[in-house]
Order: C-alpha cells, then sequence, then structure tokens
C-alpha cells in the first residue's frame, strides 16, 4: 500500500493560490539560476521515506479541506545553516485535485495510508480548474463534473 | 464557596469563587455581581491563568465576558509577546494579538497563525477563550452524574471510544458507530488497539492509531443546555511519527448514573 503526507497548506485560500505561490517561487528559482524544482521544507525527516516516494503523495489541506496532492518524488535530508537537520519533500509539480476530505485545524505532518486518502476527482474536474471552488463543488454535488 | 479577593488598590474583598492572584490587573475587571449572577453555572477544574491573574472556582457568563478583555498569559511571561497573526490576503501584513476578545475579533476576519510558532501560541489561545465561550454559554445544571473524581480517572470500561475522535483525523476509524455500540476503550485496549500509557487525576494519556493524545479535564457546567452537568475536556494529540499536532475541546457528559462518559459535542473551539 502507498504511503502518502497529509499536511495543512498555511496562508492558501484555495488551489489556485497555492499554483500561483508555487509558480512565483519556480519564477525566483529561475531567476536565481536554481534548480526549477519544487520543494516542501520539513524539520521532521519522514523515517519511511523509501514507502512514500514509491508513488506517495503530499496531501494539502487547504481551508479545512484536503483539496489537492502533488507526487513526492524525492525526500532530501540537509542540514540548514544553522546546522539544523531539516528536509526537502521534493514535489511533481502538477497539482491534482481530489475528493474534499475535512480536517480540523493542525499543525506539522503526518503519514496518509492509501487506504485512508481522498480519491482523485475524475479528468473531467480536473481539467475544470478555472472554475471558482465554490461552484466547482456545486457542480460536482450535481454530477456534473 | 467565597474566597479574598484583592481588587487594583489591593483592598480584600470577597468574591464568590473566583480566586484572584496578582492585584495590579485586577482593575481590568469590573467585580461585584449581584446575587444572580453569584449562581455560577461552571466551575472550574484547574486554574485559568490571565496575566496578573490566575481564576480558580466557579465562573458565571459575566465574570467570562470580562475575562476576555485581559491579556492570556503564555507560560510564565505575563508581560510577553502576544500571538502574532497573518492577514488573511497579505502574509506581509501581520498584527498582534493579547486578549480572548482580540483573538475571536481576528479569527473572525479571518486572521490566521502562520508559522509553526505561531500556531503552538494560537493553541494557548484556543484553550482559554474556548473555556470561556462554553462559561458563556452554559447554564445551570439541574442534574450530574459525573464522579466526583476527575473524569480522567475514570476506569476505562467506563469511557466511550468517542472521547478517540481526534485520534481519527480521516474518519476512517468507525469511531460514532463503534461508539453506537457501546464500545468502550477498554473493548479497545483488550483488542490490542489502544494503550492507556498514564492515567491520573490530571490527565488520561492514550495511543491509538500511531497517534498519542491526552485529555485534561478544565471544568464542569451544563454546556449543551440539556440540564445534565458535563465535562469540558482538552485533548492533546500528536503522531508518533510526524510533526503532526492537533488539540481541541470536548464536551464529554454522562447521562445516567450507570451510563458511560462520553464525547458530546465538538468544543467549537
Amino acid at each position: 500500500m502507498v504511503l502518502h503526507l497529509v499536511k495543512l497548506c498555511v496562508g492558501a485560500d484555495d488551489v489556485q493560490d497555492l499554483a500561483d505561490w508555487q509558480q512565483y517561487w519556480l519564477g525566483e528559482r529561475k531567476r536565481l539560476k536554481q534548480a526549477p524544482e519544487i520543494f516542501h521544507t520539513t524539520r521532521m525527516v519522514p523515517k519511511r521515506a523509501d514507502e512514500i516516494v514509491a508513488g506517495g503523495s503530499l496531501y494539502w489541506v487547504i481551508k479545512g479541506n484536503v483539496q489537492v496532492r502533488q507526487l513526492i518524488t524525492e525526500i532530501r535530508p540537509f542540514k540548514d545553516s544553522d546546522g539544523i537537520r531539516r528536509c526537502h519533500l521534493v514535489l511533481h509539480p502538477e497539482l491534482v485535485l481530489t475528493q474534499y476530505q475535512p480536517r480540523r485545524p493542525f499543525q506539522g505532518w503526518r503519514y496518509l495510508q492509501g487506504k485512508d486518502a481522498p480519491k482523485d476527482l475524475p479528468k473531467s474536474a480536473q481539467s475544470a480548474g478555472a472554475i471558482p471552488e465554490e461552484m466547482r463543488q456545486d457542480l460536482m454535488e450535481l454530477g456534473l463534473l | 464557596m467565597s474566597v479574598v479577593a484583592k481588587n487594583a488598590k489591593g483592598t480584600a474583598m470577597i468574591k464568590h469563587g473566583v480566586t484572584i492572584a496578582g492585584a495590579a490587573l485586577a482593575g481590568a475587571v469590573v467585580w461585584g455581581a449581584s446575587a444572580a449572577q453569584a449562581k455560577d453555572a461552571v466551575c472550574l477544574t484547574q486554574p485559568l491563568k490571565f496575566a496578573g491573574e490566575e481564576v480558580s472556582g466557579c465562573l458565571s457568563a459575566r465574570e467570562a465576558a470580562e475575562l476576555a478583555d485581559l491579556p492570556v498569559m503564555l507560560g510564565g511571561d505575563e508581560n510577553g509577546k502576544g500571538l502574532e497573526l497573518t492577514h488573511p490576503t497579505d502574509i506581509r501584513e501581520k498584527r498582534e494579538v493579547k486578549t480572548c476578545r482580540e483573538y475571536r475579533t481576528a479569527s473572525g476576519e479571518d486572521w490566521f497563525a502562520m508559522t509553526t510558532y505561531d500556531m503552538t501560541i494560537e493553541g494557548h489561545f484556543q484553550k482559554r477563550c474556548g473555556l470561556l465561550d462554553h462559561v458563556a454559554r452554559a447554564q445551570a445544571a439541574d442534574r450530574d452524574y459525573l464522579p466526583k473524581k476527575s473524569v480522567t480517572e475514570v476506569d476505562i470500561d467506563g469511557i466511550s471510544v468517542s472521547v478517540l475522535l481526534l485520534f481519527d483525523p480521516e474518519g476512517t476509524a468507525g469511531l460514532d458507530r463503534e461508539a453506537e455500540q457501546g464500545r468502550t476503550l477498554k473493548d479497545f485496549a483488550d483488542q490490542g488497539a489502544l494503550e492507556v500509557t498514564g492515567q491520573n487525576a490530571q490527565s488520561l494519556t492514550i495511543d491509538y492509531r500511531s497517534m498519542s493524545g491526552t485529555l485534561q479535564e478544565l471544568a464542569r457546567g451544563d454546556f449543551t443546555g440539556d440540564g445534565i452537568k458535563d465535562a469540558l475536556v482538552t485533548c492533546g494529540v500528536r503522531a508518533q511519527e510526524g510533526s503532526y499536532r492537533v488539540s481541541d475541546l470536548m464536551v464529554l457528559t454522562k447521562l445516567s448514573a450507570d451510563g458511560p462518559l462520553q464525547a458530546v459535542a465538538d468544543g467549537g473551539s
């Protein structure tokens, strides 16, 4: 069974907000002639890294719901300038919309078993990314996406 | 229960059920409740600390409203910084809140804790301010089936698995169904699914589904409006692997003398 991570996407109002932020981040890295990759930095290194990079994703909680996931392509431990061990969760740039799964506010990350992860939205809904979130939910409930 | 407290001038005064330590900021509170208000609906199980104040005993809704204007004390630092919140649409804009009233106003406007540190500090606010909110809503109970001892000391065969809500963030454990069937923590422990790692008058600590969590009783009163006395508890849960942490208030009750202790409502903090 694939092992995932789940984490709060602090400060994002919706998936588009996350996408905009990551595009901005990529642009900045290109401008600074750094590798154009998206990663999230965390202090605790997942011990089950091998299971995660074998197809696992980071499921982002936005405004109280899991809404989207990104494939974790690499977990890269490093030491920061203060000598503190941290790690980069390197993410695939594609944002895959998922079914909403409500969450209480929380800190940090935890493992998410594959059987507990919300399902991806169908392709028709993935391409409807430009539709406002509320309308997308309404259309989903009506079976129109 | 009446106790002696001091006002801003250091003058001793009698206050029903509320102990006020540290006179420096006591002037911020308008004391002197009427006889009707002295019939306090909620009694604290452990002291509630604000800067310059330590409140214990029983509280009325009016007193809770007054406490909402006192700075929340973080650790032992009475004069420290408050909680830094970030603007909902412009993360460069920050705002510091120190009292529960300020926190509620800012939260209502979607200001949020952005960093892990801010989230930790926010947890202190949620506990204290959530308790004050519950006191403000509480009613006087006319029936009480709770044990005299702390709810954290209740035998685990008398505690419903409904108290494990925060341990199951995915909601996949079917706790609602298990609770409806009358399953208790002991049932889960006997199956090897749960382990109680600590239990005393102050706390009940449980390992379940790769999470460790601790319940602590805060106050008693009728928080649900059914006339039955409830216990307000704080529940903090962390992943055994990972940096995940979550905490919330829960209302526990016993609906009859021989019924289980069970979670009846979201604390709503």
